[in-house]
């Protein structure tokens, strides 16, 4: 019977990746130059970090059944606006507060065209990245302004106990986020609207206020992954957010959350996340050219998903 | 009620349902020409609209090819990147060097739809998911192929499509192309990449190959790309490893203007080609006053969720509250 | 024996087992030219498992499968389609996007070449169509226009068109009415003649008795007799079923005149909603109202507008007197509203995750604090007395509701409604495709709710459910009510032909 469990238990993609992390990292920490290193890991988790933070909104989308395609352009979004707002002479809390405002704007969007213009959130989402890449290349006029404010520094790259500060943001948004979809009745929600949006409605679930909580949670997120990595990289420009759409959408796969929706134990993303910064780590100590990074992401979405189970679709 | 069906029995029921979709096209023909009147007057005019509209056509073509058995290409516009960097980096000068050009993108094409098909259908995956990792990966292998913008594309062939032949050569291919759809979608394959988008599972019970037929639609649909990845190589004269970008979202909105469904086994080529049509019209009309480049993109993106939108409100008209 | 009587389908000694667990044990029996075989049991007592073995969508364990005189080692669907066994399934497989010739015909389009011959599958189709009392019906009509009893027929069409040697009938009745029912009935007794055999599964007994000339019954797997349709009575075979006996598979009705002297907790008044025009109907307290009529008249909108799925666009709705506008199924249920969709599994459960949670999610407002966190231990509470309750059978409450048989998934989608403690009990098809014992619960639990004070409506397709339970039931015909009948005038006649003929305008 115990065995049976511990068998049960290994099937379980969360539990697979964290054991797959482990065994990773454990190899570069001996094996590779370099990383075992306590500033390379502290590094290292910093990036799991603010890539985490994204993370975290794309999971929830993926289990409502949803997928959130704008992220990056979000992520540039709210850079963007900290960075001008610090130009303006705002103040740190200020800037910070517009660029979560404009983010969360962006979900609220997000879910309005999807809740009344009917638009499958794949779609919408695209079409919002859009609008905001033209949108700020409008604004901008090409070149963001530089400025980053000292307190979205610190909050990224000030260390306490040694470790960046960008951690224990990442840990305590996790944290939350674990109670929302794990213990709350609206985790309840959020799951059974990715596994049957129409039965979720006979049940009394308020569908469109859900949907409205998901993206712009999603959007809240990456606005903060965004301010997390102006805070990192001190400037911004109009591609700092690109690279986030698949890492963040990898990392949920990679999780073992069902990119149907419905379905995965919403911690496995930790894992997910870490075991892909780490292995794109891997992939730039060993000098793989900038395309055959982004073939290995795409190829190894593929082969997770086929390791994980072919997944049947709900009619 | 009997007479409504008899109004109906005049009009061909394909017709019908797109009904909407050919009045718009003939509005915006009419205002293109409107605006533009030189289109028929001054030399090649005619011919250089038609090549700036045909690439979108055929990849509105491949998009629809994806979307009727019920999956959707996020993999286009890498994919579309790649097709010109082929055509760049195989085509050679002389009759001979543009025929391997041509062969190889298109079979390049084919290769491309036949891995991704074979993996949505065999693997038994998400199509957004496969897809959407294949556009990182043709991303990569379109920088690999061709690392900066150039390569060489036979002069005549672009000569040929911007000035050659008494109708505009890519016109003629995108009526060609619709014809040998047409065709087959009259043979049994055909019919079943309908009757599979609509209901997979009373497919296979009819004793249907679903899994044979999702790859031949993503096959099909990777030739399209080809083709479309050819005329636009021919138009800019050279390949371009990021050039697609921009066909991806605006493939699905002319897709879905031209009255495609996403929930498979609804639609029409020609049905897609007038959206493609359509929206490229939209996008000219808008831009004729000389707006920002930059607009672009927002009025791409507005047209796509405008185009949903409309759907949204025909729905909301018949009084459904509930999907 | 003589040549004519070789079986063509012999079953013997077949066994299966899933993941160890044995669910179909040492069954036989012969099909003979012409002869029409039934298969009786519960829900979960081997019936789909042993048709999927012999349509070759599972491979058997033990015993043989004989076909026109040749085991079968390992029968795939193709297999078994080239040997002219055809099934009609419950779930239906029309395509809704092709048209009805196009539907009819795949799989096995006519050719012209290389091209597909429409005119010739036109025709045929329209000659078909009439054959099975659908002539109303264009050959180039999307499927997906047609009703859901349409399509069943439609379905049986197909299935006969290719003239099979066996067909296999699973619960393909369930969806039709009486009239189409006999339409069905009367092809298979011509087909009959020509020596076409039939596997036929169906809860309604008497379908089974006035079709079938042998049964098999079933239980637990195992096969407790297998003999004439007509060698048990309803009581006998219900214990052989189940192993006891059920004297009386309804609760005693309460009287009459009494329920409805009760006070109307929900009166409709000229109400439009959907395709319903002008629909007034009343419910008092405790009273069990049932809705009938054929199948697909808009019966389902009659319960959708009471719980605020279907928006109201005149007349009034009143709740114990004050008019209430329902916004949605959330309003509704504050109001002590429940609905059970008749779609168990698409619309009622989220049956790919667990017991715990689908039992308690209508409840979940009462189980969360201010923040929405929801407390475990109330929830187990919750769980706990609904098991004990309604006697659900699961081995822990982290089992997947998709492990379970049909009928206790009902009665999960039963007790999550009841878990809130409603006044109003809206039921769609409480009973559909369940067996026999859980049905007998069900009913016993409605009878001790209404007898509390509970209201309920339901819609049956049943109708002897709805003589047996009902203190009154309206008929519903093209999305009007057609008629109201009360206490004695509800029987079984009655209600046939309050469904079939439209009332005479006053």
């Amino acid at each position: 019977m115990k065995d049976l469990q511990i068998k049960k238990r290994l099937k379980d993609p969360a539990v697979l990746s964290f054991l797959v992390l482990f065994v990773v990292w454990a190899y570069t920490l001996f094996f590779v130059k370099g990383f075992g290193t306590w500033s390379h890991n502290a590094t290292f988790l910093k990036t799991a970090a603010y890539t985490g933070m994204i993370v975290i909104g794309q999971a929830i989308c993926v289990i409502s059944g949803g997928i959130d395609l704008s992220v990056s352009n979000v992520v540039t979004l709210s850079s963007v606006v900290a960075a001008a707002c610090a130009r303006a002479g705002w103040g740190d809390a200020a800037s910070i507060a517009m660029a979560l405002l404009a983010s969360v704007a962006v979900g609220f969007i997000n879910a309005t065209g999807i809740n009344f213009l009917r638009i499958p959130p794949i779609i919408m989402t695209l079409a919002m990245l859009s609008l905001l890449e033209g949108g700020l290349l409008i604004a901008t006029d090409g070149t963001p302004p530089s400025g980053c404010g000292e307190v979205i520094k610190w909050l990224c790259k000030g260390k306490t106990l040694g470790l960046p500060n960008a951690v224990f943001v990442w840990a305590i948004f996790l944290v939350l986020a674990i109670l929302l979809l794990n213990k709350s009745k609206y985790g309840r929600y959020i799951y059974a609207i990715g596994t049957n949006e129409a039965a979720a409605k006979l049940n009394g679930v308020n569908v469109v206020g859900v949907k409205y909580l998901v993206y712009c949670l999603s959007s809240l997120f990456a606005g903060i992954g965004g301010l997390l990595i102006l805070g990192n990289m001190g400037s911004t420009y109009l591609t700092i957010g690109q690279q986030y759409q698949m890492l963040s959408i990898a990392a949920v796969v990679i999780g073992g959350i069902s990119i149907i929706g419905g379905k995965g134990k919403f911690a496995g993303i930790i894992a997910g996340t870490m075991l892909m910064i780490l292995l794109r780590d891997i992939l730039s100590v060993a000098k793989i050219s900038n395309a055959g990074r982004e073939i290995f992401q795409g190829v190894l979405i593929l082969v997770v998903l086929m390791a994980y189970g072919r997944e049947k679709k709900t009619t | 009620m009997m007479e409504n069906r008899h109004m109906a029995v005049r009009l061909p029921g394909q017709t019908r349902k797109i009904l909407s979709v050919y009045i718009t096209f003939l509005v915006f023909l009419i205002a293109t020409v409107a605006v533009d009147p030189q289109i028929f007057s001054s030399g090649n005019r005619l011919w250089a609209l038609s090549l700036q509209y045909a690439p979108l056509m055929l990849c509105a073509m491949s998009q629809t090819a994806c979307m009727l058995v019920g999956g959707i290409n996020l993999a286009l516009g890498t994919a579309m990147s790649l097709m010109t960097t082929v055509c760049a980096v195989t085509m050679g000068p002389g009759a001979l060097g543009m025929a391997q050009g041509i062969v190889c993108t298109i079979g390049a094409g084919a290769l491309v739809g036949l891995i991704m098909g074979a993996v949505v259908a065999y693997c038994r995956l998400p199509d957004i998911i496969v897809t959407l990792a294949f556009s990182y990966i043709w991303k990569g292998v379109a920088l690999i192929v061709l690392p900066t913008p150039g390569g060489y594309v036979n002069p005549e062939f672009s000569g040929f499509l911007s000035k050659g032949g008494l109708f505009p050569p890519a016109i003629a291919i995108v009526v060609l192309t619709l014809v040998l759809w047409k065709l087959f979608k009259t043979t049994r394959t055909g019919l079943s990449i309908y009757a599979v988008g609509g209901n997979p599972r009373a497919a296979y019970e009819s004793g249907l190959n679903v899994q044979r037929t999702k790859l031949i639609a993503y096959l099909i649909s990777g030739i399209f790309l080809g083709i479309a990845g050819l005329l636009l190589a021919g138009q800019i004269s050279s390949g371009d490893p990021t050039i697609g970008t921009s066909y991806q979202m605006n493939s699905v909105a002319a897709a879905v203007l031209g009255g495609v469904s996403f929930l498979g086994g609804v639609g029409q080529m020609k049905g897609a080609v007038m959206g493609a049509f359509i929206f490229t019209a939209l996008v000219n009309l808008l831009f004729f006053s000389g707006m920002n480049a930059f607009w672009q993109y927002v009025v791409q993106g507005l047209i796509l969720i405008a185009a949903l939108g409309i759907k949204a409100i025909g729905y909301y008209r018949k009084g459904g509250d509930r999907a | 024996m003589d040549e004519k009587q070789q079986a063509f389908l012999r079953v013997s000694g077949i066994s299966k087992s899933f993941a160890g667990n044995k669910v179909l044990c040492d069954v036989s029996f012969s099909l003979c030219p012409g002869q029409y075989h039934a298969l009786v049991g519960e829900n979960g007592a081997g019936k789909s498992t042993c048709i999927n073995l012999i349509t070759g969508i599972y491979q058997h364990d033990e015993g043989t499968i004989e076909i026109g005189g040749k085991a079968y080692d390992r029968l795939t669907p193709l297999l078994a389609r080239d040997l002219g066994i055809l099934t009609v399934h419950q779930e239906l497989s029309i395509n809704p996007v092709l048209t009805v010739a196009q539907n009819l015909f795949l799989g096995c389009e006519k050719k012209k070449g290389f091209l597909l011959d429409t005119k010739t599958m036109r025709n045929l189709t329209r000659g078909l169509l009439s054959e099975i009392g659908l002539s109303h019906i264009d050959p180039d009509q999307d499927a997906g226009e047609l009703t859901m009893s349409e399509r069943q027929m439609l379905e049986f069409g197909k299935a006969i068109y290719q003239r099979p040697r066996l067909l296999v009938l699973d619960e393909a009745t369930s969806a039709l009415d009486d009239a189409q029912v006999q339409i069905v009935f009367d092809k298979l007794r011509e087909f009959k003649r020509q020596g076409m055999m039939l596997i036929y599964i169906s809860h309604r007994h008497h379908e089974v008795q006035e079709i079938c000339d042998t049964m098999t019954v079933m239980k637990d797997g195992h096969q407790v007799a297998n003999c004439g349709v007509n060698e048990y009575d309803e009581d006998g075979l219900v214990s052989l079923m189940t192993g006891r006996s059920i004297s009386k598979q309804f609760p005693a009705k309460p009287d009459c005149g009494q329920v409805m002297a009760g006070p109307k907790v929900l009166e409709a008044e000229h109400l439009a909603f959907s395709k319903t025009h002008d629909a007034s109907f009343c419910l008092h307290q405790g009273e069990i109202l049932g809705i009938g009529g054929l199948q697909g008249q808009g019966q389902q909108s009659f319960l959708e507008v009471l719980f605020g799925v279907k928006r109201v666009k005149g007349g009034t709705l009143k709740l114990d007197g004050k008019p209430v506008t329902l916004r949605g199924p959330r309003d509704a249920m504050n109001l002590g509203i429940a609905y059970l969709p008749a779609e168990r599994k698409v619309d009622g459960l989220f049956v790919t995750h667990p017991i715990r949670f689908n039992m308690s999610f209508a409840s979940l407002d009462n189980l969360s604090g201010p923040a929405g966190l929801i407390s475990g231990k109330r929830e187990m509470d919750l769980c706990e007395s609904a098991r004990d309750r309604f006697f659900i059978k699961f081995r822990s409450f982290a089992q997947l509701v998709s492990e379970l048989s049909g009928g206790n998934q009902q009665k999960i989608a039963i007790s999550k409604w009841l878990a809130r403690n409603p006044r109003i009990l809206l039921l769609n098809e409480p009973t559909r495709g369940i067996d026999v014992v859980t049905k007998h619960e069900i009913y016993e639990t409605l009878r001790k709710l209404a007898d509390q004070g509970v209201s309920i409506i339901m819609i049956s397709s049943d109708t002897v459910e709805l003589v047996n339970m009902c203190t009154r039931v309206i008929t519903v015909y093209e999305n009007e009510i057609n008629a109201e009948l009360t206490g004695a005038e509800i029987t079984e006649e009655s209600l046939v032909k309050a469904s079939v003929f439209r009332k005479e305008p006053a």
